[in-house]
């Protein structure tokens, strides 16, 4: 099994710069964080609102740059890349967001909205494209009839098929997974999982799962990174870090769960 | 038998929409007893929010309004009073706490004048003395910085004590709190619940939750009204709703809640998802995703079936 992607002592620090008299301050909102992802392997982070979970995110998508630190992806250093030689990597690795309603254009219907990931990384041939399309929405299970619908004719649990549909449009390999489910109704939240669970072994992904939910992280993930102040402080094989967490800070994130 | 501290009868909600109006609430019943923890769990869309909101009518006069019902509390119908007299209930004797609170607080104030605020609307003295207690009492430490601090200096943790420290200046008989805990992190949960419970506890104060998450629900409610396509589906106990709920909605709900906490390789799901207010049709609204469905739920709205003192709407449960 290869390496899909493999940072190493990233970190990212933000400067705030106060008022006149006011200090600088420096704020680490990732500390020396390395970890690897294996091809098919899903690796969970989490950890509490400000932890930095999401920064990790936004390095590893190039959406910021690190301070210090690499990240490879299939052995390549991709962290000083270019914007230009980066595009090549950008349909490798996707993310999914947490479903709001701004995160799909609301004027767009469901099949310009699954055309527009297959154009810009030039997927298929314009010919084909009708084709593909269909071929995704059953791939995500929705129904040929919702091709010509606008995000606001659906439900929260459609929407988020739409967008996990255009993460896997590009053929993508990793796909960064940020709350997917917390949005849902619980009883929708289920079959989202299963989905995500279905194409993974399908489609041979790898997922970097982002969850404050240990029980969708404990279903969803081989590995866990618990990250406090920007810092992972425990990472393992998942049952091994639930069943017997070493960190104090592990122990108090697993006793709060209801 | 003692009076009810709230008793609320057949409400019902509508929304303004371009073409008229829209109902969003069908029937929503709910009654307290004085120092009673209940619960109204529902997922999006079902009408928890608008429900418990419209009791003190805070809904907005030009988005929507009540069609029907009561809402009797120590002996008013909430829904028959004046704006000015609620305004003297709101806050003072009936207080909200709000799902997002750090949006709730106002920016610019600082905390202590934001609290003394809450005081002197309802002819209270403005006593820096009892908001420091009250920040105390909500397991605030060093109120005294805090009462000269702004928000933004604080942590969501901290604004949701601060949110809940306002509602209970005034000793009130009633907090609402909707979804107090789902905008922070999980190691605070527990900590707000326990809150709410001591508080509860220690000034016979009656609280209703509105939440989504069945842990939160098991972990402080006396009582649980579920709701479902702008109904209450099935009222009971919370032991009676999570070791044996009647509605087939229940049912399959705590179904798939079970199946994430066991870890089953393949969650359990309900097919399909719950109705807007604009599928909702003179019918079970669980119909189309129930699988004892039978041709007799689509003649209307089920009733309401009493059985050993717990509610349901289902007609699996009419004398036939």
């Amino acid at each position: 099994m290869s390496v899909i992607l493999r940072t190493e002592d990233l970190s990212k620090h933000y400067i705030i710069k106060g008022g006149a008299f006011a200090k600088r301050q420096v704020i680490q909102a990732a500390k020396k964080v390395s970890f690897q992802v294996m091809e098919n392997e899903s690796l969970g982070l989490i950890g509490e609102s400000g932890s930095g979970k999401s920064t990790i995110a936004n390095l590893i998508l190039r959406l910021t740059q690190p301070s210090e630190g690499r990240i490879e992806l299939f052995g390549v250093d991709v962290t000083s890349l270019k914007e230009e030689e980066m595009r090549r990597y950008r349909k490798d690795i996707q993310i999914i967001f947490q479903y709001t309603n701004d995160v799909l254009d609301p004027q767009m219907t469901v099949d310009e909205l699954l055309k527009e990931p297959l154009k810009i990384h030039r997927i298929v041939k314009d010919s084909e494209m009708d084709q593909e399309v269909a071929r995704l929405l059953e791939q995500v299970g929705l129904s040929p009839s919702e091709r010509w619908k606008l995000p606001g004719q659906l439900s929260g649990g459609q929407n988020q098929r739409i967008i996990i549909a255009r993460a896997i449009a590009t053929r993508a390999k990793l796909i960064v997974c940020d709350e997917p489910v917390s949005a849902l109704d619980v009883s929708v939240q289920g079959q989202i999982l299963n989905l995500l669970i279905r194409l993974k072994e399908e489609l041979n992904l790898s997922y970097l799962f982002i969850s404050h939910d240990l029980k969708v992280i404990r279903h969803m993930c081989d590995k866990i990174a618990v990250m406090k102040d920007g810092e992972i402080v425990e990472m393992g094989d998942t049952e091994d870090v639930l069943n017997n967490p070493r960190h104090e800070y592990t122990k108090k994130l697993i006793e709060a769960i209801l | 038998m003692e009076e009810k501290l709230l008793d609320v009868r057949n409400m019902k909600v509508s929304f303004y929409d371009e073409k008229g109006s829209i109902q969003v609430v069908r029937g929503f019943d709910i009654s307290l007893d004085r120092g009673e923890i209940v619960g109204i769990l529902g997922e999006s869309g079902s009408g928890k929010t608008v429900s418990s909101s419209s009791i003190i009518e805070l809904v907005d006069e030009s988005l929507g309004r009540v069609d029907a019902g009561e809402a009797i509390f120590k002996g008013r119908n909430l829904l028959k009073l004046t704006e000015k007299d609620l305004k003297s209930i709101r806050g003072k004797e009936i207080s909200y706490v709000f799902q997002n609170s750090s949006a709730a607080l106002s920016p610019y104030k600082r905390i202590g004048k934001q609290l003394g605020e809450v005081l002197r609307t309802h002819g209270l003295p403005d006593s820096k003395e009892h908001i420091l207690k009250t920040l105390e009492e909500v397991g605030l430490e060093n109120g005294e910085r805090i009462y000269y601090m702004y928000p933004f200096q604080l942590s969501g943790g901290q604004n949701q004590r601060i949110m809940i420290a306002q509602c209970i200046l005034c000793d009130p008989d009633l907090l609402i709190a909707d979804e107090p805990t789902s905008s922070i992190d999980a190691s605070l949960q527990k900590t707000i619940l326990d809150l709410l419970r001591d508080i509860s506890t220690r000034s016979q104060m009656s609280v209703i939750i509105i939440t989504h998450d069945f842990g939160v629900a098991r972990y402080i409610c006396d009582r649980l009204m579920v709701m479902y396509g702008g109904l209450v589906l099935e009222e009971g106990t919370i032991d009676e709703i999570l070791n044996s709920p009647l509605h087939p909605y229940t049912r399959e709900l705590i179904r798939c809640a079970q199946s994430l906490a066991k870890d089953d390789e393949t969650m359990y799901t309900i097919e399909g998802s719950p109705p807007t207010p604009y599928q909702f049709r003179d019918e079970c609204p669980f119909y189309g995703r129930c699988s004892l469905r039978e041709d007799a739920c689509r003649e209307g709205i089920p009733e309401k079936i009493e059985i050993d003192g717990r509610r349901v709407r289902c007609i699996r449960y009419e004398k036939r």
